[in-house]
This record gives structure tokens, sequence and C-alpha cells, in this order.
């Protein structure tokens, strides 16, 4: 069996994920093509497990928002399958019903009031606004219209308008990328409030240290393909660089027998629990440690 | 509940396009300004010349209004929005793109006419100025045309001054020069050409007819040639918004 296995074909990963329930996946791409002025800017498979908070990854022009962008119904897939709760997102209102889009730069009309916005989506998905609008303090801002807002009162109020409809799915395309670094914080925590509440996310950033401390899993695309996709303790795991800041470095590159200087840390690859016990033995004090990031992992990924 | 919703999306499409003070001022002015149907009709002698007159793009303050708040919607508000990308704001609401099409442009461009026809019609019931139908349905079709001819283009170029000046220019070019070309032939006498381009300008066949001259089937038929280029440029219009990406 197992030889017959290894001799036949390679499967591809649509054909492993066709095999998944997709009642249990939010969002399903299936060698997701789209193509702009002729040529194909991304060819994608991967999908989104519910109550997830995945992290969509890649370099300038990989194809995140082009993606992001598909999947909310606002681009037209070239060829391939994309499902959202199980259906095609292009003109479908069922989906547009369950998921919230946040981009980077809100596009509401900007003479609207913010108290005008808010009442009317109030109306539209039957909810009262003022919740919403105490919570994440917008009330004395209802006055404004949206082109009088500061950049973090702007994603504040497209954070309160995506709320209004209750999403399962929240879609966001750098959601924070204009945003100050308190705002950022602010942000953050309410996607883990969110999620928490058993909303399922997809958060495409430039931020890689903020996505770290918020995504279960991730998807790397680079050049408009899948490098990787998966959880996060997958990426992470496994022989990794380590940055060291020790008491002795002379006696730590010894004790490690491998590793450089740079500057006043020591960079090692290995695993990161067995370089410690190695200087915890030697009796090296470890002062600060820096373990991978997504930052070296993206530089890997997006050179794949 | 699907229907609400709907309506609450129409609800917002329209208080976009209408709002304090915009039908406040509009509405009394487009009645008020029907003052030249009397004016006109006493002038030349209760002649039909008169109505045509007063009835006439540019001379009717009326007309020009509705024409104005419909190519103000269609180009500063749906063209701006396609422009500056807020138009996925909509695209994100729980509706088909047809029906939300549909709310644009019952909105942009049926509404006007909705008020012109409305302020119009109480003047001349009120004024007890008799207005031929075929007049009234002049103006219609020639509303709808010149409406539908820069939704069309908005939909192409999304962008509000490509669209302004393209749709002064082409709806300027064909009322000006279509004028002339009917006028001409109204001159040489050679009536027939008149059934293929009284479409470009039919209130000189107007002006014609009430001298004395019977151009009622010339009118009909570019009335007629109006209205068929409108559905072609309202449906090339829903089937590019169909498949419209932002």
């Amino acid at each position: 069996m197992d030889k017959r296995r290894s001799s036949g074909p390679k499967p591809r990963p649509t054909r492993l994920i066709s095999s998944l329930s997709t009642v249990n996946i939010v969002i399903l791409a299936e060698n997701l093509r789209k193509t702009l002025g002729g040529r194909e800017v991304v060819n994608l498979t991967f999908h989104v497990e519910p109550g997830s908070v995945t992290g969509l990854v890649g370099p300038n022009g990989a194809g995140k928002t082009v993606t992001i962008k598909m999947i909310s119904g606002i681009l037209r897939k070239s060829s391939g399958k994309l499902e959202v709760f199980g259906q095609d997102p292009w003109n479908n209102p069922r989906v547009h019903e369950r998921m919230s889009v946040i981009f980077a730069t809100p596009f509401y009309p900007r003479e609207i009031k913010v108290g005008e916005l808010l009442r009317d989506l109030g109306k539209l998905y039957g909810r009262d606004p003022r919740e919403l609008t105490e919570e994440f303090q917008l009330t004395p801002h209802l006055q404004k219209r949206l082109n009088q807002l500061s950049s973090g009162l702007l994603q504040r109020v497209q954070l309160v308008a995506s709320l209004m409809k209750d999403p399962e799915l929240l879609v966001a395309d750098e959601p924070t990328s204009n945003l100050d670094p308190t705002s950022r914080l602010q942000f953050q925590e309410i996607m883990k409030r969110l999620n928490g509440s058993g909303v399922t996310i997809l958060i495409s950033s430039h931020i890689l240290s903020e996505l770290e401390r918020l995504v279960s899993h991730v998807i790397f695309i680079s050049r408009g393909e899948v490098t990787f996709s998966g959880r996060i303790n997958d990426v992470l795991k496994g022989e990794e660089e380590i940055h060291l800041l020790v008491d002795d470095p002379e006696r730590a590159l010894k004790v490690l027998g491998k590793g450089t200087r740079e500057g006043g840390y020591l960079r090692v690859m290995g695993n990161f629990r067995e370089i410690v016990d190695l200087l915890d033995d030697a009796g090296v004090k470890i002062i600060n440690s820096r373990r991978a990031s997504l930052d070296e992992v993206f530089k890997k990924f997006s050179s794949a | 509940m699907r229907s609400s919703r709907s309506f609450q999306v129409l609800s917002m499409v329209y208080r976009e396009r209408y709002r304090e003070p915009t039908l406040e001022l509009v509405v009394p002015t487009m009645l008020v300004s029907n003052v030249f149907l009397v004016a006109f009709y006493e002038r030349f002698g209760f002649q039909l010349l008169g109505v045509v007159l007063a009835f006439v793009p540019l001379i009717s303050v009326s007309e020009t209004l509705a024409f104005s708040l419909g190519l103000r919607n269609l180009i500063f508000v749906t063209g701006e929005h396609l422009y500056d990308g807020s138009m996925i704001s909509f695209l994100t609401y729980p509706l088909r793109r047809e029906t939300l099409f549909f709310f644009i442009y019952i909105s942009d461009v049926v509404l006007p006419l909705l008020m012109w026809v409305f302020t119009t019609l109480t003047y001349s019931m009120l004024s007890g100025v008799e207005v031929p139908s075929l007049l009234y349905l002049t103006f219609v079709a020639g509303y709808l045309f010149s409406e539908n001819l820069v939704l069309l283009i908005i939909l192409l170029f999304r962008s509000p001054g490509v669209s302004t000046l393209l749709s002064l220019f082409l709806l300027g070019g064909i009322f000006v020069f279509g004028g002339a070309l009917n006028y001409y032939q109204l001159v040489q006498g050679d009536v027939t050409p008149l059934y293929l381009t009284s479409f470009l300008n039919p209130f000189v066949l107007w002006i014609a007819q009430s001298f004395g001259k019977d151009l009622t089937s010339e009118i009909v038929s570019g009335v007629v040639g109006e209205l068929a280029l409108t559905s072609l440029t309202f449906l090339i219009s829903f089937l590019r918004f169909r498949v419209m990406e932002v």
C-alpha cells in the first residue's frame, strides 16, 4: 500500500483540501486565479478554519489585497474555486450578511456624518448603534463628517460599522497600516476579543510582530502563490535563529560550539530549549533573548 | 426582512443624494420656474409656439434643474463613489448588484424626472395652459437619453472629471449640431432625412411645427429613436455594473 502510494503521482494540495469537510471551512480557495491586465496575479490554494485568526502575509505585490477583494466579492475570480461559508462570494448577499470587511482606508462616502452612517447601518442590520458607539468612544464624534476624522478614528468607525452586522467572519486588509502604536494595540485587543467570542478573522498586515501576537494560523504568499499555509506553531517550530544577550559571550560560544557575535548579541541557529539548557548548565547567564519571529520566516517564504 | 433591508439601502442611497435642503430648494424652484409657460404662452398670442419655447431645454429653468440634478447625482455622487472606491461600501451591503443598480438609477435619474413631471403637470393644470402630451414625451425621452448616456460614460471611465468633460462635449455637440442639422434640412425643404436625425434635437421640429408645418411623425420617430438609444445605453450600463470590479 505504502509502496503504491510512493510510486504514484504526488497528490496536489487541492486534492488534500477537497478531502476536508467543507462544512468546517470558512474560506476555501482551490487553484483560485485572478488575471488583471492579461497577467495572472494570483493562483492560490488555501483554507481558513472556523474560529481561527489567520494572517495573510506576503511582500508588496504578492496578491494579498486582490485575494481579500475576491473574498469580499468586490473582485471576481478568473478561474478556480472560491467559497466563503460554502458559497461563491461574488454578488452574494447571503455571504455579505455573515461577513464584514475592513480596509486600510475605509471606503465610505466621506461627506457622511459618523452618526448618520452608524444610524443607517443600525437600521440596515437591526441593531442599536449606541452601545457600540459608547464602547468605542465615538459618541463625541457623531456630528463630524468622515473626512474630518483622523486615521485612528476613521478606522474605529470602520470597525464599529463592521461589527454592526454581528459578523461570523471578519476580513481585514492591512487594517492598522495607518494607525499609531496605541491605536494598533487597541485594535489588536479588539481582534482578540472578537475572536474570543467566536468570530473567524482573516487579516493581512505588513506589521508582522503584531500579527505574531494575534494569529493562530498563517498563509504566506509570494508572487501570487501560497508558499506556506498552516498553524503558526508549525512555522516557528524546529531549528530557528536565536539572538542572545549573555553575561559571558566568549564562554557561551565555546559551550555552544557554534554561533557568531552580532554587536552585544550572539546569533545562534538551533533549538531554543536545547540552547538555553546548555547555557544554564554551563552557568552562563542569559540577560535577554529573541527567538525567530515572523519577520525571519517572512524573509524565507517571500524568497521561496 | 430582506425587503426591509433593501428598503434601508434605498433610503441610504436616496438620502445621500437629497440631503436637506436639496428638495426644499429644487421642488419649489421647479414649480415656480414654470412661469415661462404662461409668460411665453401669452407673449405669442396663446399659440403652440409659446408652449414649445417654454419647453426648450436651457430656456426652461424647470427642465434645466431636473437635468442638472440628474447630472449632479450621476457624476458627483455615483461617479465620485466609483472614483474614490466608496462604491465598495455599497457593494458589501447584503443585496444583489442588480438591486443596487436599480436603487442608484431610481435615485439618480428617475426621481429628478418625476419631480419635473409632477411640478410641470401641476403648473400646467393650475394655469390652464394645455401642453401636448407628445411635448412632454419629447423632453422625457431627451432627458432619459442624455442621463443614460452620462451613466454609461461614468461606468466606463469612472472619473467625475473625464465624465463631466465628455458629457459636456457629447451632449452639447448632439444638441447644438443636431439642432443645426435639423434646421438646415427644414430650410432645404427636404423633411425625409428628419426621420433619422430628429432624435438629435426634436425641439427644432417642434418650433417648425408651431409655425404650421406638420412634423408629428418625424417628431415621433425622433422620440422613438431616443427611447431606443436610452434602452440600449441602460442595458449596457446595467450589464457593466453587474460585472464591475472596484
